[in-house]
């Protein structure tokens, strides 16, 4: 049953297991174990993108194919959520359509620039969607009267998903619709989630891993590659443009900084790359990671910068303002230490 | 006369200013495994791209069982049955033995295109590969990531992928190329299982004289991209053409 659940992709290392499972703990009982409204913030942030990371994977580490448009389907998603609330009554219906809306638009792109660009070579596909986010990005920016430019969107989700709504307590902890938010957030990614390892563990997944080995060879025992990369890079986006929508139903904003930015996009690839290409729990661990770092490591280099005032230098190292500097480091020492990634590095070992 | 399963009609591709295959026609019969002769850059390996599809035929036609594939792509010939086995080993590196050929069996009864089932679960499919891999006789390497095996297993395995296709038109390139002179009798007798056990048909690209002498049921010469002779292995062989080609002579009046 459960391992029918993960598709019969067990981690394969027993630190693995434990990691992922404490992941998944932390996750399910985020509201009741880190109190406070950043940390519940964190928490829906990592469930999202952990769901994005993984579909990014789906294309970069099961097929082999790199795309930059990542975040733009994510934007999708997000503007759909958005814009359905806006031009919609407040409602679940407004998300619904917003939603569907979203994933539909998104996978349409991502099969039109499938059909021009994926039967050429990969490198034409990464410069293809490079072109298109960066015109969507702009094209965002200007049409403000509909999308709100560089302000972004606020709008109203339902009330069921507001602090406005209260149940009452429960270990001490108030549940209010902040809460229920989280949960819709949480079971809709680890759903997703669990629907991407089926399908990377699917005969079509497993056609695609032989597209990544060997483009040339599947062709030749007759699957059609194209139709295979199109139909990876649509789902791919589809999934990106769910995970948007969960993230705009959380945040009830919208803006280019928070969906379509490059940043996101690169932060993306990081997280692919260091949880570990081609491994669904690499999505998982890359994600934790990376967020975490992202909303604490300031926190911890302020500390840090505090307990060693006295010496000389250090301090000056620990500023919180070079937060990014040490990411750098973080990242360039994992991909020298851990070049399949941490997930790669913890099966390989015996 | 037996069906004509595999017909090449004035089959032509230019490279630069070279005819690289030029003006070739010729059908090949229900259960006749024809070998396919001539020295290096004769276009034998070109004229199976043009076959299977990997380099589009800028002249003539491909007929397969009757029907025009010329302007079909790779994987459309090969479902419809043209099977190709590759000169340099070109396989699937990262992936086991049995998944290399558990694809091929995935492919042949198109499931490629099922999502949400686990792939592990097709044990028809599986199994399928598991009896390939027995005849090969590669059945204990099974669980080996393909880049760690042998030279020589690699060439079983390709020859494997081709069985497990199960095509119309089998087409091996060199098939014992680079194997030591203990193994390439294995791949050998694989083929020769293979031509009696089917009534389909066989292509061979060789160079060693003695298996095409013992294999084949039909020779057919190629240089300079053109037919230059074909027919019964004994009388080919003895002829001028085989002879001077062989021995790196230029062939004249060809």
């Amino acid at each position: 049953m459960l391992v029918n659940l993960i598709s019969g992709d067990r981690p394969r290392s027993a630190i693995l297991t434990v990691l992922l499972l404490g992941v998944l703990v932390c996750l399910a009982f985020a509201p009741f174990l880190f109190p406070g409204v950043r940390a519940l913030d964190t928490a829906a942030t990592i469930c999202v993108f952990i769901l994005l990371v993984a579909s990014y994977d789906l294309l970069l580490g099961y097929t082999g194919i790199v795309s930059f448009a990542h975040t733009m389907f994510f934007g999708f998603g997000a503007y759909g959520v958005a814009l359905a609330s806006i031009h919609m009554e407040r409602g679940w219906d407004a998300l619904f359509v917003g939603t569907l809306a979203g994933a539909l638009a998104a996978a349409v792109v991502a099969f039109v620039i499938g059909l021009f660009s994926l039967r050429v070579r990969a490198i034409f596909f990464a410069m293809i969607t490079l072109a298109v986010a960066s015109a969507v990005a702009v094209l965002v920016s200007q049409l403000f009267q509909l999308t709100g430019g560089e302000d972004g969107l606020t709008y109203q989700i339902p009330r069921e998903l507001t602090p406005a709504f209260r149940l009452g307590e429960v270990f001490g902890v108030r549940i209010n619709g902040r809460i229920l938010n989280y949960y819709l957030v949480f079971f809709t990614c680890l759903a997703l989630f669990l629907v991407l390892l089926r399908i990377v563990n699917s005969p079509f997944g497993s056609v695609l891993e032989a597209i990544r080995e060997n483009d040339f060879r599947a062709e030749a025992i007759g699957y059609r590659v194209v139709a295979y990369r199109t139909a990876a890079s649509c789902l791919s986006a589809a999934m990106a443009a769910l995970a948007g929508s969960l993230y705009a139903i959380w945040l009830r904003y919208v803006g280019p900084d928070t969906t379509l930015s490059f940043e996101i996009m690169l932060d993306v690839l990081l997280m692919v790359v260091i949880g570990g290409m081609g491994t669904m729990y690499g999505a998982v661990l890359g994600a934790v990671i990376f967020v975490l770092a992202q909303n604490y490591l300031q926190n911890l280099m302020g500390a840090g910068a505090g307990l060693t005032a006295d010496l000389p230098l250090i301090p000056q190292l620990l500023d919180p303002n070079r937060w990014l500097m040490w990411l750098g480091i973080l990242f360039i020492l994992s991909v020298y230490f851990f070049p399949t990634g941490i997930v790669g590095r913890l099966r390989s070992r015996k | 006369m037996t069906q004509i399963l595999l017909e090449t009609v004035d089959l032509s591709v230019r490279f630069g200013g070279h005819m690289a295959v030029d003006r070739v026609s010729c059908a090949f019969r229900a259960g006749e495994l024809t070998a396919i002769v001539g020295p290096n850059g004769a276009g034998k390996t070109t004229y199976f791209n043009l076959i299977s599809g990997q380099i589009p035929a800028a002249r003539g036609k491909v007929r397969l069982k009757g029907e025009d594939v010329t302007r079909l792509g790779v994987a459309e010939r090969c479902r419809r049955g043209l099977g190709r086995a590759f000169q340099l080993t070109n396989l699937f590196p990262a992936l086991s033995v049995l998944e290399n050929v558990r694809l091929v069996m995935q492919a042949r009864q198109r499931k490629g295109f099922s999502l949400f089932s686990m792939a592990s679960t097709h044990l028809d499919v599986t199994n399928a590969a598991l009896a390939v891999l027995e005849r090969v006789r590669l059945d204990g390497l099974r669980d080996q990531p393909v880049s760690e095996l042998s030279h020589g297993n690699q060439r079983k395995l390709e020859v494997a992928m081709l069985i497990a296709l199960d095509p119309v038109v089998f087409m091996f390139d060199e098939p014992t190329a680079g194997m030591s002179v203990d193994e390439a009798p294995v791949v050998l007798d694989l083929i020769a299982e293979l031509k009696r056990e089917t009534d389909r048909t066989i292509l061979l690209v060789e160079h060693k004289m003695d298996v095409i002498r013992t294999l084949a049921d039909r020779i057919i010469v190629l240089h300079n991209g053109a037919l230059a002779a074909d027919g019964e292995p004994a009388a080919v062989i003895a002829s001028d053409v085989v002879q001077e080609a062989y021995m790196g002579k230029e062939i004249e009046n060809v």
